[in-house]
This record gives structure tokens, C-alpha cells and sequence, in this order.
């Protein structure tokens, strides 16, 4: 199989990861719904303080479109709904039912060749997983439940992570049932979308994926070069061709395959969520299976010893990933928690140093010429913010081939001609010009600026 | 102690806050900063302008400490001693050339603390090179109110007025350069300034010792002895140029300059010229650093000195009867005379003035190092053609990235096209 390059991008190797075993977390008997952490959500809250609930029973739906639904994380009685600033939703907490009172919503499953298209649809939103599928490019939810019914859809799926500490879901597959349920999920999905691109890095396929490839004409598998940010969609997207305006390109997480494959082959939806706690700040990183919607602080309990302020915590990925506290509940969009030192310390005559010791892609440091297998990483901005010196290693590193400092300094002024010249919308963010900035400028923000001022303006 | 002194800067209350720019720049360059990231990406490059301008500084350093030792020994040599040793020259040098760069670093800094000061910005690191880069390209002998007026026309007509470093079009280094060399022609373009004598005459018409000499007085009284004493003329080698095709009566040209001074010493850097500017290999020794740690491209190099040898391989094919003995000289002297190498690897490549476009610094150097030798050869008038060139094609940068831009941005449309 060829192997698909790609200009720009790192490869990061970094302490803390986790290592290969999956753990079953501890659930705790209080878990919560949180909306998706995207500013501007607008939840429509359809249960009250006291009802109960059952597993896979829609809590609130997004108000802009009643198909972007959210369903409960577990059977039980909501005990609270919390409300931030604008009355934004916050969280709505549910005190989880014992196993004899627990209940959860069946979805028609029978036999899924014979469930027509439409069907199998009306149970994807139903159930919420709707909503888990996003569109490149945007990177939003899908716009409407007719235009996922036309049939000119790609569906984008990554088995692996270039970016640091992202649980790897190969781990899982180690256990046959969660293999089986992704090649269900596949067959489902095979069946509402053109071709589904599943990509992974230099290593064999699961015998079931691969099976499934062979089955299905619409499965299409890609190997690519193991660097970030080789996952991203839309980078998939522009390398295999497939950005076009007649075409709606997808994505989801390769565990979203496997909530579909056990919505359809089970009749319910599934319980566990897959993540990776991880990061320099947690003493033995590993994967976890875990309870949907479980508190943050009880799963960081055993594996942190002390979450003050030394540490930051963050959903996702280093690069992409978002800030969370301890007293948040687990999202679905997040596929780790990583801790990691907040460096405030003044290291003196910095700048001076050899720099064995910095992560680095320019060669600005040692370390690019006798690189370390790990490096300690801290959330140290290593410096000011600058002008920019149009020294051009953001060209160099954008995997895309855009020009990332043209399109920061078109989003500063909001001249959105240029902008739309220079393709913003083909943006991945994937952050690695931000990372690489010697002048420390916030690139990556300014481009998304950029594009929420185009779609304001229409 | 000097936390505190930076907790009152900032504070913006006292005397102390009135010097916050200055304080504070000195403070993150000695300590790195306690920043955090606000959002995703939630870590940073280890990279910082702050490296980035150290590494060239580091780059610098073997131009200046053969600058320094090259001056000392012009300076014996302009009174015959031939017979000093490193230590002597080394020292004699320093007394030319550290105060220059001292006064540099001084009153630059203090323009750029001042402006930073107003603005309420820090003060930007890319002065760090500016400050040295300027007094390597001037002559051993400027007088220091000179060398004040250019810094500060550079920093503040060249710089601050855009907006800072960054912001700027031209090299405010070279623009500096650029106005002694049309204010006070005489200090910067005359036979035999380029060397500095360690006496000067004084109004009655005495010769006196300098003071800022390690030079012993009875070397001197030797050298006023005996006038026929063979000694350096002082002369750069493009001065030489210029002048021989005034003068020369037939003979070939690169031949004349070769009595004077060998291709092997113009490389190596043993002639009278600017302070950093001299040594060729010194200048490639400065771009193997440079471009190893990836901080100049290798792009603007290459193509400045491929512009140079294209157009005097042009000039040279094109001489004849008719034309000046300038058209003759050969594209090796053209390389090693001069400011070229040092332009080309020190300032054509700062990368706020170059283009964006790895394609259009190609185009920009060529446009320079073509530039340069056609100032040269067909303008004697001005015999140092590559500050012009440099501070010209800055000017063009904008342009070259314009349409570069518009190419790359239709050549990706056609990669990613998908009908």
C-alpha cells in the first residue's frame, strides 16, 4: 500500500504518554451531560430537576437545529441543571439508578440490511451520535437532516493520533468485541455514505476492518506518514482530493464507529467512552474505558497528587486540545485529559544555552541535531510577543501549503476578499504555525477570527 | 532587589516606571519570561526572536573579531611596522572598534527605549544585530558624532517611524550606513580613510599621537622620520578599481588590482575596508551558522552571489575598446571586494526587509547581486555598490512576494483542484 506524504508537519515525542493496556475506570454514581465546549452553543433543555431519565434519552437539543440532539450519559434521576452567564447550559447532573432500575431507550436494530437509509438516520440523531459527526470545512456539526440524506458524503476516520497523548484506539481493539463493533458500525455507515476513508499510520489494519474493506466497495483504507497533524480531516481531505463543492465532507472519531456499530448491533447506545489520561503531570498515563459523563476530579484522583495551580488540564490534544478544571464533567468530543506543568519559572540566560534540552522544530536549538526520544514539555510561552518578522517558518510547517502569516495578517484587518483569495476556509487548525512562532504570535486564533468574522458577515 | 526594581517599573508610578521599556527589556532577555499560554496550542516552540537574534550575533562574531584584529594591524602597518604581533594588533583594534560598537548599541538602544517607551511596547530584539551589523560596515576611522548621527537617523527614520522592528522596509543597519555615505561623502568614499593613522595633525600642524592608541611613540617618531618607509596605502580595493580605470593606459585590470592587493588576501580579509566587512571566508563561515540553525535562508544567499557572478560574467563579455577598464574586472574580484559577501550573507538576508517566498528570495537575490555589480561597473562615482543594491531591492520585496503570492496561490488551486 502507498504510503501518503505530505509537506510540513512534526512528529512529537514528548514525556507522559500512555502506555498500550486499557483500564477500566472506577464510575462514580453522579455523571452529567455537558454541551459541547464550543462557544456560542445554544442548548434547548427538554427535562427537568427530578424526571427521570433513561440511558440514550435526549436531554437537550441544540436550538439552531432541533436535529443536533444530546442524549443522557446513564439511567437515573437529573439531580440539577446548572446555568452559566446568558443562561448558557453549563451541565445537567444525573444521579445514576441502581442496575435493577436502570432502563435505556431501544432503537429498532432487527437486521441491519433491511433498515432503510432513512432509518438508520432517524436513530443516528435520535440517539445523539448525529451530533457527533462534524463537516470539514468548518469543522461544525452537520447543517440539516436533509442535507445528510444526499448521498454525496465522504466519511473520515482516523485509527490513530499524531498528536501527543491521544488514546490510541488499537489498544482497544485488543479486545475483540470493540473490533467487532467497529466493523458493525463501518457496515452502518457504509451504507449512508459515499466512501468512507479510514486512515492510519504505518502498521497493519485489523483483520475485521480489513475484512469490511473487502466486503464493502465504499470502504476505502489509506496508510499515511505518521506526523502531526496526519489525523486532521481536512488535511485528509486535500490529500486524497476530495474537497468539492457538490461533496460534504465528514468526519468522527474512530470510537463514534463503534457507539454506531453497538447502537445498531445492541439497540441501545454504549455506556463507555475511550480516553487517555496522560500528561507529565500524572503518575502512570494509560487509556481508560470510563463511564460517559463521569466527574473529572473522581477519575483524577488516584493519578494526580496534587491538581493545584502548578498544573493545567486539558481536553484533547497539546495543540488543539481545551482548557478544563477539575470540577468540569467528561465531554464526549474529549479523547484525553492531559496534565501539564504550568511553567512560570524564570530560567535565567536561556537564550544563551545550548538547548539540548528544547523542543524544537527549527534548528534554532541543539536538540535539532542530537534529538531526545522524550521531551518535558510545560505550557511556558518561552517568550513575548512580538511583531512578526516575516522569518517564514510558518510556511514552512503548514501541512496545507496555505500561507499562514498572509492569512493572520488579512483576519487582523478583516479584509475578507483576501482572505477568501488565500482559501482561510481550508484551514485545518492545526495550530502548528501558532506553535512554531518565534515571535509568539497567536496565529491560529487570528485565522479562526478570521473565519467566524467571514461567517458572521455571511 | 531587582525584582522589585521591576515591579516598580511596571507599576507605572515613579521614576523607575518612566525607564519601564529599558528595564524590562534587559529582565526577559537575562530571565525567560514567566508567560503561560492562554489557549491551544497549549505548548510552544522553544524558538524565541530573542534565540533567533543571538544566533546571528553569533554568526557576527568572527567578522568582528578579524574586523578587530584587521584594523589594529592597518593601523601599524599605516606607520611600516609589519612585525606586530596578535596580541598587539588585537589591542590596538579594540581601541578603534569597541567603542564604536559600544556607542552603537548605547545610542541606538536609547533611541529604541525611548520610542518603546512612548509607544508602551517592549523594546524589540532585532536591535540586538542592528546594533552590531552597523558599526562593522562603517570605516575604521569615522568620527564618532558621524557614526551618532547615522545610528539614529537608522533607528528612528529607518525603523521607528514604520512602526518597529518588523515593520520596517529597509535595513535600518545599511539605511544608517547609507546616510553617512551621502551626508558626509567625503568620511565614507575618499583614497585613504579606510585605514586610521595613530597620529593626527594638529591645527598648528603638528603630528600628534592619538590618544585612543596603544601604538608606542617611538614607533611613531620612527615612522615621521623616515618617509620612504613602504606602507599601506589605505587605498580599498574598489577604490583602487574606480580609480585605475581613470587612470590606466592599457593593461588588463584585474592584473593592476592584483599588484596591489592578491585574490588570496581579498579573500582571506588582510586589506583596508570596513570595520566587519573585509574577510570573505569569515563572511561564509558567519552564513554556515546562520543558515545551519535555520535563521537566514540559504536562498537569498545563494542567489545574491550567483547574481553577482552573472553580471559581471555579462559586463565582461560585453567590454570592449569603448567601454570602461570596470567592465573587465572578473566576477572573482567582484565577490571578494568590498561589502558583497558580508551584504549578502548579513544583510540581505534579515528577513524583515527580504521577501516572504522561498521562490521570490530567490529572485531578490539575484536581483540584488546583479544589482550590486551593475552600481560598480557602471558608476564609479560610487565604488561600494551593495548597500544601494540591498536598500533598492528592499524596496522591491513587497512587489516580488505580490506576484509570488498570486502564482502560489493559482498553483495550489490547480494542485487541490476537484471537479
Amino acid at each position: 500500500m502507498n504510503i501518503i506524504n505530505f509537506r510540513g508537519g512534526f512528529s512529537f515525542s514528548m514525556k507522559g504518554g500512555p502506555d498500550n493496556s486499557v483500564t477500566h475506570a472506577n464510575s462514580s454514581n453522579k455523571v452529567a451531560l455537558v454541551p459541547p465546549r464550543i462557544p456560542g452553543f445554544k442548548a434547548k433543555v427538554i427535562v427537568r430537576v427530578g424526571d427521570k431519565v433513561s440511558l440514550g434519552q435526549v436531554l437537550f437539543y441544540n436550538k439552531k437545529n432541533n436535529d443536533l440532539k444530546f442524549s443522557s450519559p446513564a439511567s437515573g434521576i437529573v439531580s440539577n441543571i446548572t446555568y452559566g452567564n446568558k443562561r448558557i447550559l453549563q451541565s445537567i447532573e444525573i444521579n445514576v439508578a441502581n442496575k435493577k432500575n436502570s432502563s435505556y431507550i431501544k432503537f429498532s436494530h432487527e437486521n441491519i440490511d433491511q433498515l432503510s437509509k432513512n432509518k438508520i438516520v432517524d436513530n443516528l440523531i435520535n440517539s445523539g451520535i448525529f451530533s457527533k459527526i462534524k463537516t470539514y470545512p468548518g469543522f461544525d456539526f452537520i447543517e440539516s437532516k436533509e442535507k445528510f440524506l444526499d448521498d454525496n458524503k465522504n466519511l473520515f476516520i482516523s485509527l490513530f493520533s499524531s498528536e501527543p497523548h491521544i488514546a490510541d484506539i488499537y489498544n482497544l481493539f485488543e479486545n475483540k468485541i470493540y473490533e467487532k463493533l467497529f466493523a458493525d458500525g463501518l457496515i452502518v455507515c457504509s451504507k449512508i455514505f459515499k466512501t468512507i476513508n479510514i486512515f492510519n499510520r504505518q502498521r497493519d489494519y485489523p483483520e475485521e476492518i480489513n475484512e469490511c474493506s473487502n466486503n464493502l466497495e465504499n470502504v476505502k483504507l489509506h496508510t499515511i506518514e505518521n506526523k502531526y497533524p496526519a489525523e486532521n480531516p481536512g488535511l485528509q481531505c486535500l490529500l486524497t482530493n476530495s474537497l468539492n463543492k457538490s461533496t460534504m465532507n465528514t468526519y468522527a472519531d474512530a470510537f463514534v464507529i463503534i457507539e454506531i456499530g453497538h447502537l445498531f448491533s445492541k439497540g441501545f447506545v454504549i455506556q463507555e467512552r475511550y480516553l487517555s489520561i496522560s500528561g507529565s503531570g500524572v503518575k502512570n498515563p494509560t487509556n481508560f474505558l470510563v463511564k460517559a459523563g463521569q466527574p473529572i476530579k473522581n477519575l483524577l484522583d488516584d493519578l494526580v497528587e496534587n491538581l493545584d495551580s502548578d498544573y493545567r488540564l486539558i481536553s484533547g490534544g497539546l495543540l488543539t486540545g481545551k482548557k478544563i478544571h477539575t470540577s468540569d464533567y467528561l465531554s464526549d468530543g474529549d479523547l484525553s485529559l492531559q496534565v501539564v506543568k504550568e511553567d512560570r519559572e524564570r530560567t535565567s540566560l536561556v537564550f544563551f544555552r545550548l538547548g539540548l534540552n528544547s523542543l524544537t522544530m527549527t534548528r534554532n536549538w541543539l536538540s535539532a541535531l542530537f534529538p531526545k526520544s522524550e521531551y518535558d514539555v510545560s505550557t511556558n510561552n518561552n517568550g513575548e510577543e512580538r511583531a512578526c518578522i516575516q522569518c517564514g517558518y510558518c510556511y514552512d510547517v503548514c501541512p496545507t501549503g496555505l500561507m499562514p502569516s498572509l492569512l493572520m495578517k488579512s483576519a487582523i484587518i478583516n479584509d475578507i476578499e483576501k482572505m477568501e483569495y488565500l482559501s482561510i476556509d481550508e484551514c485545518i487548525e492545526c495550530e502548528l504555525c501558532t506553535f512554531i512562532c518565534p515571535s509568539k504570535i497567536e496565529m491560529g486564533q487570528h485565522i479562526k477570527n478570521g473565519k467566524e468574522f467571514i461567517k458572521k458577515e455571511g | 532587589m531587582w525584582d522589585k526594581i521591576i515591579e516598580q517599573a511596571k507599576s507605572g508610578e515613579g521614576f523607575l516606571s518612566t525607564q519601564r521599556s529599558l528595564l524590562c527589556a534587559i529582565d526577559s532577555f537575562l530571565r525567560r519570561p514567566d508567560l503561560v499560554t492562554k489557549r491551544a496550542p497549549h505548548i510552544r516552540d522553544a524558538s524565541d526572536l530573542k534565540r533567533v537574534m543571538v544566533l546571528v550575533v553569533v554568526g557576527l562574531l568572527p567578522c568582528t573579531f578579524f574586523g578587530i584584529w584587521n584594523v589594529g594591524r592597518n593601523v601599524y602597518g599605516s606607520i611600516g611596522v609589519y612585525d606586530c604581533t596578535f596580541a598587539e594588533a588585537f589591542l590596538e583594534g579594540s581601541m578603534h572598534v569597541l567603542p564604536l560598537i559600544l556607542i552603537s548599541y548605547t545610542v541606538g538602544g536609547m533611541c529604541e527605549a525611548f520610542f518603546a517607551q512612548i509607544k508602551g511596547h517592549e523594546i524589540a530584539e532585532g536591535f540586538l544585530v542592528t546594533g552590531l551589523l552597523y558599526p562593522l560596515v562603517c570605516p575604521p576611522t569615522i568620527p564618532w558624532w558621524m557614526f551618532v548621527c547615522g545610528i539614529m537617523f537608522g533607528v528612528i527614520i529607518g525603523k521607528e517611524v514604520f512602526g518597529g522592528t518588523g515593520m520596517n522596509i529597509m535595513n535600518p543597519a545599511l539605511l544608517s550606513r547609507a546616510f553617512l555615505f551621502f551626508a558626509y561623502p567625503a568620511q565614507m568614499s575618499g583614497d585613504d580613510v579606510w585605514v586610521k593613522k595613530p597620529f593626527y595633525e594638529n591645527l598648528d600642524g603638528d603630528l600628534v599621537p592619538c590618544v585612543w592608541t596603544t601604538v608606542k611613540v617611538d614607533q611613531i617618531n620612527n615612522y615621521l622620520c623616515s618617509k620612504n618607509i613602504d606602507v599601506v596605502s589605505g587605498q580599498t580595493p574598489l577604490a583602487l578599481a574606480s580609480e585605475l580605470s581613470s587612470t590606466n593606459q592599457g593593461g588588463d585590470i584585474n592584473n593592476l588590482i592584483n599588484q596591489e592587493y592578491s585574490l588570496s588576501d581579498m579573500f582571506l580579509g588582510y586589506i583596508p575596508g570596513s570595520i566587519g566587512e573585509t574577510s570573505t571566508l569569515l563572511c561564509l563561515v558567519g552564513a554556515c551558522v546562520i543558515v545551519l540553525t535555520n535563521v537566514a535562508s540559504y536562498q537569498t544567499i545563494l542567489s545574491v552571489f550567483a547574481g553577482g557572478i552573472i553580471a559581471s560574467l555579462l559586463f565582461n563579455s560585453c567590454s570592449s575598446s569603448n567601454t570602461i577598464d570596470l567592465f573587465d574586472i572578473s566576477f572573482k574580484h567582484h565577490l571578494v571586494m568590498g561589502g558583497f559577501s558580508f551584504g549578502a550573507v548579513f544583510m540581505a538576508t534579515d528577513p524583515v526587509s527580504s521577501p516572504l517566498h522561498k521562490a521570490s528570495r530567490w529572485i531578490y537575490g539575484l536581483m540584488i547581486g546583479m544589482l550590486c555589480v551593475v552600481i560598480r561597473t557602471v558608476n564609479p562615482a560610487y565604488p561600494e555598490g551593495m548597500m544601494l543594491a540591498i536598500l533598492f531591492i528592499n524596496i522591491f520585496a513587497p512587489l516580488i512576494d505580490h506576484y509570488v503570492t498570486i502564482y502560489k496561490v493559482n498553483d495550489r488551486k490547480r494542485r487541490y483542484a476537484n471537479e
